[in-house]
């Protein structure tokens, strides 16, 4: 899937980026060529390109994050676009000189009005650049949470508050709603309650699957 | 290939007569206005020409979204223009569709599409002399200067690619990218006479006034050329 991903970015971009930034285009997308955050940032942006006209991808960085969810800053040959990223989508925000327009995006980064992101966005070189998600050890590898905030519904790597395993593979979500599955919106709903009501275990890196290192196991 | 229908040529001869500026939609570049505020607005300002471009709406937003564009430009008495999408462009009955390099081929489009205008983007020299071979109505050169000054990007063609690339081809041509209102009269000396925007109206304050500057700006650079010659 997320090499599927890869060459249809790589397609795009032969078609989107000028012959003299491809190379360095492409070394930015292979460092990020595990991570589905920048890959899906990627996708969206060569698949539309802001202004019409070809560009490339030179950087990126985190203006926020939350839940899984990123406010990124792709700085471009163009402009610097802000996107809402998360391990499903890119959404295209507008350029980062204007702040941020939508009501729900603004809320849910903490920003009380658009001037106020006007004036957060105005020295980008605050915020850090981009390391791919699922290398950074504070985030889950799968849904982005970071260290104290709860997962994605259905995230794998999520505890059951119940039983101490995986909370998507464990059978307390049966025993618990005394159903034998759990069909539809209405049912997620109820046991997403539950859930919230028993407590539900944040991430925390410790959670993080871990393999034996090379050699370790000798 | 069959001769162009009086709706093509009439078509055509509108885009080569009365085009100056070239405004392109994008939504989530225009400060939080929608696009049907920003056509209302470009039209009022004098524009003869909007292209649709939103790859963003799901299909049948779009389609909705093109009928509204064709009633006003329709009203107005400008062409419209879909990016990409010949089956919006042909259920809206748009006058034309631009086409970028990687959208479906001029010669193809043409087959299903023989009244629409097509615009096709030429980034290269051949690009643009092999545009009427593929079928296209006219060509986009762009982009023509760099718009970041800190990118490290060389993603420009330079004002030198209008001389360049107008004499490999005599298909009328539209110019792009990174252009100010400042560049004008050095574009219009150089023969480029119809100007595509995005965000220097899209982002404008008073983007009906932003359009009548551009509009004035342009007529009064093909004036003086007319006046030198």
């Amino acid at each position: 899937m997320i090499s599927r991903k890869l060459e249809e970015i790589k397609l795009l971009m032969e078609y989107a980026v000028p012959a003299a930034d491809r190379q360095q285009a492409l070394a930015l997308l292979e460092e990020f060529s595990n991570d589905r955050i920048a890959l899906n940032l990627f996708h969206a942006f060569y698949s539309y390109l802001p202004e019409g006209l070809d560009d490339a991808i030179n950087g990126l960085q985190v203006i926020a994050l939350k839940q899984g969810i990123f406010l990124l800053c792709a700085a471009t040959g163009i402009d610097k676009y802000l996107y809402l990223v998360n391990q499903e989508q890119a959404e295209f925000l507008g350029s980062a000189s204007n702040g941020i327009w939508d009501s729900e995006v603004l809320e849910y980064f903490g920003y009380p009005t658009r001037e106020e992101s006007l004036r957060s966005l105005e020295d980008l070189t605050r915020f850090p650049a981009y390391n791919a998600a699922n290398a950074d050890t504070n985030l889950c590898p799968i849904c982005a949470a970071a260290n104290g905030e709860f997962h994605t519904l259905g995230c794998p790597v999520e505890v059951c508050p119940w039983c101490g395993g995986q909370l998507t593979h464990c059978t307390c979500r049966f025993t618990i709603t005394g159903k034998n599955r759990l069909a539809g919106e209405d049912d997620l709903e109820s046991f997403h309650e539950l859930l919230n009501s028993k407590g539900r275990i944040p991430f925390e890196a410790s959670q993080r699957p871990a393999y034996p290192a090379a050699g370790e196991e000798e | 290939m069959t001769a162009p229908s009086p709706l093509y040529q009439q078509r055509l001869i509108r885009f080569i007569e009365q085009v100056t500026i070239y405004p392109v939609s994008c939504e989530k570049l225009a400060c939080g206005r929608t696009d049907e505020q920003w056509l209302d607005a470009v039209l009022t300002g004098g524009a003869r020409i909007v292209q649709l471009r939103d790859k963003h709406s799901d299909d049948r937003t779009l389609f909705a979204k093109a009928q509204v564009f064709r009633r006003k430009t329709a009203e107005a008495g400008a062409l419209f223009m879909v990016n990409n999408r010949l089956d919006i462009a042909l259920l809206a009955e748009a006058d034309g569709i631009h086409l970028g390099n990687s959208d479906l081929p001029a010669m193809e489009v043409r087959k299903l599409a023989p009244d629409l205008l097509i615009g096709v983007s030429a980034n290269t020299r051949e690009q643009a002399a092999s545009a009427k071979a593929r079928g296209a109505s006219y060509y986009n050169i762009g982009p023509l200067f760099p718009t970041a000054t800190k990118s490290g990007l060389s993603t420009f063609l330079g004002e030198e690619a209008i001389t360049d690339f107008s004499a490999a081809s005599d298909l009328p041509f539209t110019v792009m990218g990174g252009i100010k209102l400042e560049h004008i009269p050095r574009l219009t000396a150089l023969g480029a006479s119809r100007i595509a925007v995005v965000t220097a109206l899209t982002q404008a304050e008073n983007i009906t006034e932003e359009t009548g500057r551009w509009i004035a700006a342009i007529n009064q650079g093909k004036d003086s050329g007319r006046k030198q010659k």
